[in-house]
This record gives structure tokens, sequence and C-alpha cells, in this order.
């Protein structure tokens, strides 16, 4: 069951926040406007999915400063930048930070209403995707050591003899540490085992035959 | 009379006379007669000469008066200020050449006739004025005043006045001396002409600085009005759904509501853009100050926004009306308020702010720009108004200078001084506008 998508606006232009608020709500969503990054960043309580529409330049902190603290809160919700003076120092910047867009006031026509749909389900994808990453790590923390090691042989494509002759134990070990990796990790087949540990990152070079 | 006189010789002749000859008696009588002529023919010519003395010399005595009576006439009907004396009621007693020249009326014309019909309506009433604040201990006053001339045109005149008051202290009457400065007032209108597109050409070089903060200032609620379009049409097509239909018409009209506001929000930047930069001539008007400081800020909101500077207004209430050119004053604002905002730029980042006040006493009012930037070096203070002197790199050494002859042009200073801890203050004084008395009626 997925969770509604929330839009944040941060703009310290007050008709602006509200003009983007009703854009929103066409789109039957909630969403909240903040004056300020500060104000933001006080009251965002890491609600996911999500979309952020920043305005750049802004009293205090400025749109893309913003940006470069949520990146480092590890907070990767998506994130569509306005400006109403776009420089390409700019426009690099916000990219660079991850921005999903970066649109110049006043938007065309349905832009930036596309823009927010595009981030929410980009949001919704990428929350999925770190959903399941906690969930891989959290049975990867179920292994033991032997059998995390034994599990990076695996997915490196070895089979079992390699492997026992490797750990030098008996392939009776070897099979049994692969069949307790398969109930720890949930896993119904080798093919399923490889992508989890390619969505964790257990994939190790060295394990290779 | 020369009878009377030998009847008295011969009276004394006779009265003393003793027993003597006939022939004796007459040779004395005949020789005392001709010695009585004798004397009495001295004195007359002595007489005579007396008086032909003494009628030469208030002859001469005349002949003195007159040329030094014809002297002071012709050194005040000669000269070209006017003379003239007048008593209360403003009945002329005395006028003089220069000013029946001036007037194209002769003195015979002017003598016994009322001048107040001649001063120019808007001035009569301050005319009053400074006549009813003539006394003992003040008894001159200047006054410039427009002159009505036959032809319908005025002239600028500049008066001294003065009661005259006689040895015992008791009132004369009053004595004005004047000139025609019709041409200086010309010249100074010139001055304040180029004054007024120097004003202009610096508020055109100013917006040039503005310009990018202002396109973002525009842009701002056009954003939001296009926003807010794509948002009405969107809930327009929602009405095709029937449940939804009542909310999405009203969400609609309150978005087209926004729009209209946006629009007239983008419409007033635009105009008070346009009243920024537009060329005209000085326009002296009654404003409230507080109310030109606001637009003033708005006009560089971008630019505070950006330096990260906040304004705090400490406005008094119930300020005083002043009289002015309300976009020159402004732009003394603006060019304090960007002063300020580059002044603050090492400042640290929660201390940038300006504080902007307002105040009045019975006299004048002031503004105060106080900011918290690096201020100014002692020995740069002197030449702070110079012109062409500047401590910014980019700086023209125009901005404090305009400052002080838009200040200077409405009768009001401005200075600025270094604050005690941190940065400075500027601040400009107006005088408050002069009404006139409250007794409507004339005792002059």
């Amino acid at each position: 069951m997925s969770k509604q998508p929330k839009v944040y606006v941060v703009d310290d232009d007050q008709q602006a926040c509200k003009a983007v608020l009703a854009l929103v709500q066409t789109m039957g969503l909630p969403a909240e406007s903040f004056a300020s990054a500060e104000e933001f960043l006080d009251a965002y309580d890491d609600y996911r999915p999500a979309c952020l529409v920043t305005d750049v330049r802004m009293l205090g902190m400025s749109g893309l400063e913003l940006q470069e603290r949520l990146n480092e809160l590890g907070v990767t919700i998506s994130v569509v930048v306005l400006t109403a003076f776009a420089s390409t120092p700019t426009t690099v910047r916000a990219m660079r930070n991850g921005a999903l867009t970066l649109m110049e006031k006043p938007c065309d026509d349905d832009h930036l209403w596309e823009a927010i749909r595009s981030g929410i389900a980009a949001d919704e994808q990428n929350w999925k995707l770190e959903q399941r990453r906690v969930t891989i790590k959290q049975r990867l923390d179920l292994l033991t050591p032997k059998e995390r090691e034994v599990l990076e042989y695996v997915v490196a494509g070895n089979a079992n003899k390699v492997i026992a002759n490797r750990l030098d134990v008996s392939i009776r070990t070897v099979e049994n540490h692969r069949q307790k990796i398969f109930q720890k990790m949930q896993a119904l087949s080798l093919a399923e085992l490889v992508r989890m540990a390619l969505t964790v990152g257990v994939i190790s070079d060295s394990r290779n035959s | 009379m020369s009878i009377d006189k030998s009847n008295s010789g011969n009276k004394s002749a006779n009265s003393t006379g003793s027993p003597r000859t006939d022939q004796e008696q007459f040779l004395n009588v005949e020789a005392a007669l001709r010695e009585s002529e004798f004397k009495y023919q001295q004195l007359k010519q002595e007489l005579e000469h007396r008086v032909a003395d003494r009628t030469a010399e208030l002859l001469r005595s005349n002949e003195r008066l007159r040329a030094s009576e014809a002297r002071y006439r012709s050194v005040v009907n000669c000269q070209a200020e006017f003379v003239i004396r007048w008593l209360p009621g403003a009945i002329f007693t005395f006028v003089n050449e220069a000013f029946c020249r001036r007037l194209g009326q002769t003195s015979d014309e002017l003598l016994g006739t009322c001048f107040l019909p001649i001063i120019h309506p808007e001035d009569a009433a301050a005319f009053q004025d400074v006549i009813e604040n003539l006394g003992h201990e003040n008894s001159y006053a200047d006054f410039e005043n427009r002159i009505i001339l036959p032809d319908g045109s005025f002239c600028w005149t500049h008066w001294t006045n003065q009661m005259l008051f006689d040895g015992g202290g008791s009132f004369l009457e009053y004595q004005s001396v004047g000139r025609d400065i019709t041409e200086l007032r010309n010249a100074a209108d010139t001055i304040r002409e180029k004054e007024a597109h120097l004003a202009h050409v610096s508020r055109v070089a100013t917006m040039g600085e503005l310009v990018a903060g202002m396109a973002h200032e525009i842009h701002q609620p056009l954003h939001a009005a296009k926003t807010f379009a794509e948002a009405a049409r969107r809930n327009l097509e929602m009405i095709r759904d029937p449940q939804q239909s009542t909310n999405h018409i009203e969400t609609a009209i309150d978005c087209t509501q926004e729009i209209s506001s946006a629009i007239s929000r983008t419409a007033k930047i635009i105009r008070s853009l346009r009243e920024f930069t537009h060329f005209r001539p000085v326009k002296f008007e009654e404003f409230d100050l507080n109310h030109v400081v606001h637009e003033a800020s708005k006009l560089i909101a971008y630019e505070t926004r950006k330096a990260q500077v906040k304004l705090i207004f400490n406005l008094v209430s119930g300020i005083p009306v002043i009289q002015g050119d309300q976009i020159q004053l402004q732009q003394v604002c603006v060019n304090l308020l960007m002063n300020a905002c580059e002044a603050m730029c090492e400042t640290p980042v929660e201390e940038r702010q300006i504080l902007i006040s307002t105040r009045f006493d019975s006299s004048q009012v002031l503004l105060a720009f106080c900011d918290a930037g690096c201020g100014i070096a002692e020995e740069n203070r002197e030449r702070l108004f110079d012109a062409f002197y500047s401590t910014k790199q980019q700086g023209m050494g125009m901005g404090l200078s305009l400052c002080k002859s838009i200040a200077e042009a409405h009768g009001g200073t401005i200075f600025g001084e270094n604050n005690e801890k941190l940065g400075m203050t500027f601040v400009l004084e107006l005088p408050r506008i002069r009404r006139p008395s409250n007794s409507p009626t004339m005792s002059i």
C-alpha cells in the first residue's frame, strides 16, 4: 500500500507559493508552503514520497543552499528549482546538486504541472527502491560472517565446488550455508538473490573465479 | 523818519541853549545839525550793508539747501532700487522714480493708493505675516514676492521692509526698499532645471543597476499569474465530473481573482519603474514622507533581498505632509538604501539591517537611515557629499552629491555620521510647510 505523495513549496513570494499550491491541488495531492528554506528545514519530517518546489533567490538560505543541505542530511526527495533569473552557473549548480529540473519563472503553460508530476513519480520510485534497499540490508544483517562470504562467492557466479575449494571446506558445508542464505534473504531463485545483491551493492570482483 | 530825528534834534538844542546871540545860536545849531546828518548817513549806510550781507548769506544758504535736497532726491530717484514709504493699510506715501518706471505709472497716480492688489495673490498671505511680525524689537524684515505689472505679467521682487519710529518711539510709517530679482529667479530656475536633468540621468543610471532585480520582481507575479491560470484551466476541465463541479468552479473563480491581483502587482511595478525613470520637470506637491520611503524600498526590494539585508521600519504615524518632488526624494531614499546595502557586504548576514525611521518636530521632518556597514573613514568624511568623489571602485561619485542638492532644493539638509558601534547613519532634514497665520483678516 503506497503512501500519498506530498508537495512542498518554498518561495519567499507569498503569491507565488499560493499559485503553486493551487496547481498542486488540481492533482488532488496535499501541499505545504514555506516562506524560507530555514522554515522548511525546521518543519520537514522526512515524509516520502515527496517533491520539493523551491525558488533560488530568497532572503536567508538560497534554494541552491537548501539542496546542498538536504544532500548533506541524506534527504533524496525530488527537487524542482524555479528561478526568475536563470544564469548558467545557477543552472549548473542546481543540476549538479541533483535537481530534477530547473525552470524559469514564469513557467510555460503546463510545464510546472508536468515537472511536479514527474518529480512525484520519480520520488515514488526512488522511495520504493530505498525501502527495498533497507529491507535487503536488514536481511543481510541476519547472515553470519561466513554466510556473507559464501553469498559473495555465490552471486559472483562460482559453483559450490569452487567455493568449497576456495574456503577449504566440504561441498556439503557450502550447500548448508547456501540453504541458510536463501532462507534468510527470502530469495526464491539464484536470479533473485543476485538482483538483491546488486541493489545493495554486494558484488565483489575479488570473489570472481 | 528823518524829519522825526531832526525835530528831536531841534528840541534838544532849544532846551539846552543858553542866552547867546541869534547868529551864534544859528551857527551852533547848523553845525550840530550837520554833524547829526553825517552820523545819520553813516548809520544808514552801515545798516544797508548789513542787510545786504544777511540777504546774500541767506541766498547762499538757500542755494546750498536746494543743492542738497536735489542731491538726495536724485540719489533716491536715479537709483535702480525701489524705494517706497507707506502707511498701515498699504497706502503709498512716497514712491521713487525707479518704482514708478517699473510699474509704468507716475507718482501722482500711485500716491494715496493701496498696493495690496498688485501683490501676487499667492504671496499676499505670507506678506501679511511678515508685516504683522514687525515691531519695535525687529523692525526689519526681508521678503520676496511677485508684483503684478499693468500688462498682467509679474516680476519677482526682493524687499527689505522697515518700520520707522520718531525720536519718542512712536510709529511713523513703513519704508520698503526693493529690487527686481526676476532675472536672478530665472537663473535659479535654469539651474533647477539642469539639476532636474542631472537627477534624471542619475535615476536612469541607478535603474541600470536595478534592472536585473526589477526583472525578477516582475517575473514573480507573472509566474504566479501563469501558474494560477494553469490551475484554473485544470479546475475547469475537471467540471466534467458532475459530483465535483461546484468545488472546481469555486476554485477556478478564486484562481482568476489571484490572476487579476498578480497582474495589478506587475502593472504597479512597471508604473513605479516608469515614474522613477521618466523625465519630468520638478513638481512641488504635498505628500507623506512615509509613503515615499515605502515606494523606494519596493524599488530596491530585490537588491535588499540579494544583499540579504533586513529593512526595519520605524515610521512615525501622523507625520506632517511636506512639500517637494516625490520622485526626487524617492531617489534620495534609493541612493541611501543602495549605499547602505553595499556598505554591509562584509557584515555578517545576521547583522545586516537598515533601520529606517521618521520623526518630526515643530519646524522639520526627519528621515534617518541607520546601517550596520563599514561606515566612513574619518579622513573621507569631509568629502562625503562632494561630486565626483567616491570610495567605491565603480562609483561615479554622483549619488550623495545629488542627494545633497536635492535636499537643499527642498530647503533641507542631509548629513552622515558614523555610528558609535557599527555602520553609519544618514539623516535627511526637511522643513515643515509654513502655513500662513490663522487670522484671515489683514491688520496692516
